[in-house]
């Protein structure tokens, strides 16, 4: 017997190399029901900026300062969806308050799980951005953009452009129908 | 020479996902002509009617690519609750590796929602016009910029949209004609 002729030393190689293999059969195992790769897309209902005020938590100008990482959650319809959270920093708040936001986007990979979401709102570090933002139950800080594409800017020169559509207007009439819309 | 060119240029223009003002085509299609879908999920009667009749839409197109009711596929046209402004979800699987083709699609309505069928006053969304969006994405066709379009990417209640030569179009170009 070959095994029987190893010496007392290289057993504890052995026997880790075997739980090695096991834990990563193991988390194979674990990962193989998340693994796909989709495509979503959303219809979702048409929303103005009076909505999207009256909707919101919080109306924030900002940068994004970050790329946290990505979550991946169940989608509520049987499968998993992936989320990216990016950090912002705000400039001004418009409704709401709160520092160092954590803004979830739709979208991202997980491990295994890769999803792609249409018109998903396409964050960039260092992009100045018009949000308007809906907190998250059960996750402190941290929000989802309202309307999906329809309540997310950026902000280049004078000019607020819809992430997603690409309609562009001027940031100063965006904000004055934010502030009207307050009151 | 000039073959040569003429061939080449075939075949960029061939493999190039194809994008135009009036559709907007992914890249990447079924490899099957007909695909099934179950609908049963969907429970109510008139919404499985609107499914149908969605599909039978996108049939009458002409072109090399049917979807037709198939009780028991993997493929399914059914419902969940979310408190959102999505009215309807469609997830297309693509296998992993080089070519990507679908394999699998799913379409889930809102129940969050109120749609006609069955509902006739108040605030409604008209559920064939939105089967129509939803099996435009199983084709596999994008949003467009076309308020108009019955695949614009978001929709105002009372909204009524039908099939035009844009999205006709569009699934020819994908799967040839009949």
């Amino acid at each position: 017997m070959e095994f029987a002729n190893h010496s007392p030393m290289k057993r504890p190689l052995r026997i880790s190399l075997i739980v090695a293999i096991g834990l990563v059969a193991a988390g194979a195992l674990w990962e193989l029901p998340h693994t796909s790769r989709k495509i979503v897309d959303s219809l979702v209902i048409t929303k103005d900026v009076p909505q999207l005020t009256t909707e919101s938590d919080v109306i924030i100008t900002g940068v994004v300062k970050k790329k946290l990482n990505t979550v991946r959650e169940p989608d509520g319809m049987g499968g998993d969806m992936v989320y990216t959270r990016w950090l912002i920093s705000p400039v001004r708040h418009l409704k709401g308050n709160g520092q160092n936001i954590v803004v979830r986007t739709d979208g991202g990979r997980y491990l295994t799980t890769i999803v792609d979401v249409e018109d998903s709102v396409s964050l960039s570090v260092g992009d100045s951005t018009l949000l308007f933002l809906r907190a998250i139950p059960g996750a402190k800080g941290e929000y989802q953009i309202a309307g999906s594409f329809q309540g997310a800017y950026q902000l280049k020169g004078s000019e607020a452009i819809q992430y997603g559509s690409n309609k562009a207007r001027t940031a100063h009439d965006l904000t004055t129908e934010i502030q009207r819309s307050l009151n | 020479m000039r073959k040569i060119l003429l061939g080449l240029a075939i075949s960029v223009a061939g493999i190039m996902p194809l994008t135009a003002a009036a559709y907007s085509y992914p890249g990447f299609k079924w490899n099957v002509g007909t695909v099934g879908f179950d609908t049963a999920p969907l429970n109510v009667p008139a919404w499985r009617s609107a499914a149908t009749e969605a599909m039978n839409n996108w049939n009458n197109a002409g072109a090399r690519f049917v979807m037709i009711n198939y009780a028991g596929s993997q493929n399914t046209v059914s419902y969940y609750w979310q408190n959102s402004d999505t009215l309807a979800v469609t997830q297309r699987y693509l296998r992993y590796g080089l070519w990507g083709d679908i394999y699998r699609a799913t379409i889930k309505i809102n129940n969050y929602h109120r749609f006609n069928p069955p509902y006739t006053s108040g605030t409604w969304f008209h559920l064939p016009t939105i089967m129509r969006h939803e099996f435009g994405h199983v084709i596999p066709l994008n949003h467009v910029s076309d308020l108009s379009s019955v695949m614009y990417k978001s929709i105002d209640p009372w909204q009524v949209k039908h099939l035009r030569a844009d999205e006709v179009n569009g699934i020819r170009a994908i799967y040839g004609v009949r």
